[in-house]
């Protein structure tokens, strides 16, 4: 891709990304002066994966135009696929299917390294089970697109329906891991590393360092798809107006896949990325996180990409300053508070969405 | 002879439970089926309904069994003094309970009713889990997690503990007559006619001069008010509660799968369809081993749903359906919110 | 002279929406090289025509045949992307650019089935339409109407069609652009290609059109050239009216 060009279309962006880092400063600035600069850079950190979920939440959204609860529980599934990769010793009590067993778990099989990579507390073979669990999450979501919403989207359903089928998916997707891996906690193997102190009196953990980095790297990615490829040409298109892009001779079907694919992969990344960071996961544990998820593409403007990572952002670093004045069980109370208000008071969100 | 007592030992705890269920149905079916309101946050109604007349109808706690807990009412004392008989108290407590759900819908409605149909199903799932989060944590409620316990019986003297459940099922049903005559006689009102033309057709109806937003709120109080009551039914039948009884899958999902299969928008699918899922849930029970995982169940509602709504969105009984007009227009069959 | 291929033949065509028949019956022919305009009042079925044309609704009856290959083949069961690849094309009424793409990208969706040639295609198409290549990066909601009419039709001809259908061209654009709207039409079909329109404007169309068919109630009701529609004193009254 010709730099120059890259460099020309970035000037057109310029004047939003201003406004958005400025926010992001001054608002540092207000943290320090509270002295909540702390959970501040957690907050933004946690916030970028759960951007993760929210543009492939609101990318559905502009294409297939339906709310996707199911989303929360891919990421969950995505979790227990990394379970395997991620435990030297995969212990499965408390199920009904087999008396309590226990297998070993990949890493050890593939004589990799131990955990505690360098800084971090896990090791490389989580990592290995990323691109596994994307590639299981998106034939999943290819199988769903092709016999339940497609189906329902030629009958002529409407948006409530798919939403209520997806429903049914969520329950499904989280009933088959409940009943493979029982409802007990979980975690992955980890070495304790103690925080890094980046000074200014902020220490973070170093995996929230990686998770963050590398969430922020998978938006880049999918910015660059959706600004410089055919396909992502066609996915903006295709949200802009289905009938026209038809009518152009692009595929819409084929486009409705390839979203679906995007949202599955960054879906299973974020999944295995929070259950890093979380210590411990569950099977809820991607039903919770779907409201700070609807929050953030609400508040960024529904269908479109660059709200929902800057929504995402927002609720992040809001739910974590918040457990400064508020007793940390209602993080999730905070998110939900947004939400309703951004769909009372601006529905459109911050930058503008199709809805 | 004891096996047939035991058969129907378990039936009558069937049509208990299964009773209850019905009466959920039924409330969401306002919701849904007559007007069009997704709502996946059933379990706030119930918990407040349920709550509400546990605490009005509890005795005083003591200090064992209870944390620091607000004491309202203990009502059956009370109200025993004057000698009423009957236990009247029982349906104090549900005028109660039915008072703090048409409040809570009000309020809840008043806010998040102007939303789009799935912006608002988020948000009844936001709200349920507050709910069942602050009776979680603002222990002096409700006893937080430890629950509330030794919830009285309604004409608990009068029925030996062993056939009591005969009784409460009969009374169920009974109970369950009365709100289906009720609701039937509300949806075939011209209010009803309001909120079946909201369903089909919102932007037409509010055209033709009607106040869409008051008549969807007045649709989501009723229905709330009638989950309510289930609470109620809930609260005295099995007698103990605590959060987690409001988990999504017992307090919400299955109630959708419940709607669904037997038909939205048709009182008797409602009714019948709680029969039957609860028939299924509770039959898997004698499954032999791991076919009769509680996990296993989840699948179970997920995989219900989902072939419901793929195959025959209509239910078992579906709808009378009313000829829609037909229009010209390619885009019209897609804009049908299709319901059914 | 030299003969001019026909490139489209509609023949007895009975096509509608669900249970409602809106063509009766219609019959319509383009040759290489002109311009048609169909009018009629509202409701007489040009657009359905156009969009069973476009393969967009089933003909219940009748035979539409396009060249292809040399050949008039029958595409009454060809798909948009097929039909795109023969060189048929189609600009809708409104709605008709990508909004929030920019110029340059709503021409490289034009051009979606096809990579090859792509680039070349975008340049001829500055040079038809200088104001475009001056604002390409702009995103296409930033452009006026007229200028949105030209983007939609240069798109339409990234893949160098050999019939390119335009519905209600001149539709919600002020007096003084239509006819530039117009002009923009010939332009494009100096290019080399033939241009089927529907109009409501009837005067502006058939004054640069080589033929025009009049269509009322979903069945033909008189053809012939331009010149000639316009001057018949009957179809004026009946379907020019004040325009």
């Amino acid at each position: 891709m010709n730099s120059y060009k890259l460099i020309s279309n970035s000037f057109n962006i310029i004047p939003t990304y201003m406004k958005v880092m400025l926010s992001f400063i001054i608002s540092l600035g207000l943290a320090f002066v509270l002295g909540v600069q702390d959970l501040y850079v957690h907050g933004l950190l946690i916030g970028t994966v759960f951007a993760l979920g929210a543009i492939g939440i609101t990318l559905l959204y502009a294409i297939v135009k339906f709310a996707h609860v199911a989303h929360g529980d891919f990421m969950t599934l995505a979790a227990y696929i990394a379970f395997p990769f991620a435990v030297s010793v995969v212990k499965i009590e408390y199920v009904s299917y087999a008396d309590n067993f226990s297998f070993t778990g990949l890493f050890p099989l593939l004589g990799l390294d131990q955990v505690g990579l360098w800084i971090f507390t896990f090791g490389l073979p989580i990592l290995l089970a990323i691109p596994f669990a994307m590639i299981i999450l998106s034939s999943i979501a290819i199988l769903l697109e092709i016999f339940v919403y497609r189906k329902l989207r030629n009958r002529g359903s409407s948006d409530v329906m798919l939403a209520m089928s997806s429903f049914g998916i969520a329950i499904l997707l989280r009933g088959i891991v409940q009943t493979i891996f029982g409802t007990q906690l979980r975690s992955f193997d980890r070495i304790s590393k103690p925080f890094l102190d980046l000074g200014l009196g902020i220490a973070v953990p170093p995996d929230l360092i990686f998770l963050g980095l590398t969430a922020i790297f998978l938006c880049f990615i999918t910015h660059y798809i959706l600004q410089y490829t055919k396909i992502g040409k066609s996915m903006r298109a295709t949200s802009d107006n289905p009938d026209l892009a038809m009518v152009t001779g692009i595929n819409v079907n084929k486009v409705i896949i390839n979203t679906w694919i995007l949202a599955a992969c960054l879906a299973a990344c974020a999944g295995i990325l929070v259950s890093i960071f979380s210590a411990q996961f569950m099977p809820q544990m991607g039903w919770k996180l779907l409201i700070p998820i609807f929050a953030a593409v609400v508040l960024g403007g529904v269908g479109n990409a660059y709200g929902a990572f800057i929504g995402a952002l927002i609720v992040g670093i809001s739910m974590e300053v918040s457990t400064e004045y508020i007793n940390p069980a209602y993080k999730l109370a905070i998110a939900f508070i947004i939400m309703l208000l951004v769909l009372l008071v601006k529905p459109r969100g911050l930058l503008g969405g199709k809805d | 002879m004891d096996f047939i007592l035991s058969v129907f030992n378990y039936l009558s705890t069937y049509v208990v439970i299964a009773g209850i269920y019905a009466i959920f149905s039924l409330g969401l079916n306002i919701h849904w089926g007559f007007t069009g309101i997704f709502n996946i946050g059933i379990s706030a109604f119930f918990a407040l309904g349920a709550y509400t007349a546990a605490i009005l109808t509890s005795s005083s706690p003591s200090p064992e069994m209870f944390e620091d807990f607000i004491w309202g009412g203990n009502l059956p004392q009370n109200m025993g003094a004057f000698n009423l008989g009957l236990d009247l108290w029982y349906f104090a407590g549900m005028l109660g309970a039915i008072l703090i759900c048409g409040i809570a819908a009000t309020i809840i409605g008043w806010i998040t009713l102007k939303l789009r149909d799935d912006y608002f199903a988020i948000s009844s799932l936001g709200l349920a889990e507050t709910v069942r989060f602050i009776f979680l944590n603002e222990k002096w409620i409700a006893n937080g997690s430890r629950g509330m316990y030794r919830i009285p019986k309604f004409l608990g003297d009068w029925f030996p503990p062993a056939y009591y459940n005969y009784f409460y099922g009969f009374f169920i049903l009974l109970l369950i007559f009365i709100l289906y005559l009720i609701v039937q006689r509300a949806i075939n009102s011209p209010w009803g006619r309001v909120l079946k033309s909201i369903r089909e057709d919102e932007i037409a109806t509010a055209a033709g001069g009607k106040n869409v937003f008051l008549f969807k709120l007045q649709s989501f109080v009723l229905g709330a008010c009638i989950m309510g009551i289930g609470g109620v039914v809930y609260a005295h039948g099995i007698r103990y509660l605590d959060p987690l009884t409001f988990d999504p899958l017992m307090a919400t999902f299955i109630i959708w799968a419940m709607l669904m299969v037997g038909g939205s928008g048709n009182n008797k699918g409602a009714i019948i369809g709680a029969f039957i899922v609860w028939a299924i849930w509770t039959w898997t029970d004698f499954l032999p081993g791991f076919l009769a995982d509680p996990n296993l169940k989840f699948f179970m509602i997920g995989l219900l749903i989902t072939l419901v709504i793929v195959f025959k969105p209509e239910g078992i009984i579906g709808e009378k359906k009313v000829k829609l007009s037909s229009k010209t227009d390619l885009e019209s069959d897609k804009n049908v919110k299709a319901t059914n | 002279m030299k003969k001019k291929n026909k490139i489209l033949e509609v023949n007895n065509v009975f096509s509608g929406y669900g249970e409602t028949e809106i063509l009766h019956g219609v019959s319509i022919e383009i040759y290489e090289n002109e311009i048609v305009t169909i009018i009629g009042p509202n409701g007489c079925g040009k657009s359905t025509l156009m969009k069973t044309i476009f393969g967009l609704i089933r003909a219940t009856s009748g035979n539409i045949d396009f060249l292809i290959n040399d050949e008039l083949t029958s595409i009454n069961n060809y798909d948009t992307e097929n039909l795109i690849k023969e060189g048929l094309s189609y600009v809708p009424q409104s709605d008709n650019v990508f909004p929030s793409l920019s110029i340059e990208e709503n021409l490289e969706m034009g051009s979606f089935i096809k990579e090859e040639g792509m680039s070349e295609s975008i340049e001829s198409m500055y040079d038809l339409f200088p104001i475009l290549k001056e604002k390409r990066k702009d995103p296409a909601n930033q452009l006026s109407g007229g200028q949105r009419q030209m983007l939609a039709f240069a798109r339409a001809m990234m893949l160098k069609p050999k019939l390119i259908i335009l519905d209600e061209p001149s539709a919600g654009l002020a007096p003084n652009l239509v006819s530039s709207v117009f002009e923009t039409i010939l332009t494009i079909h100096k290019a080399g290609v033939s241009v089927l329109i529907v109009e409501q404007n009837a005067k502006a169309a058939l004054e640069k059109s080589n033929r025009g068919y009049v269509l009322a109630t979903g069945e033909n009701k008189a053809d012939g050239t331009g010149k000639n529609l316009l001057k018949n004193k009957e179809i004026a009254s009946l379907y020019l009216g004040r325009k």
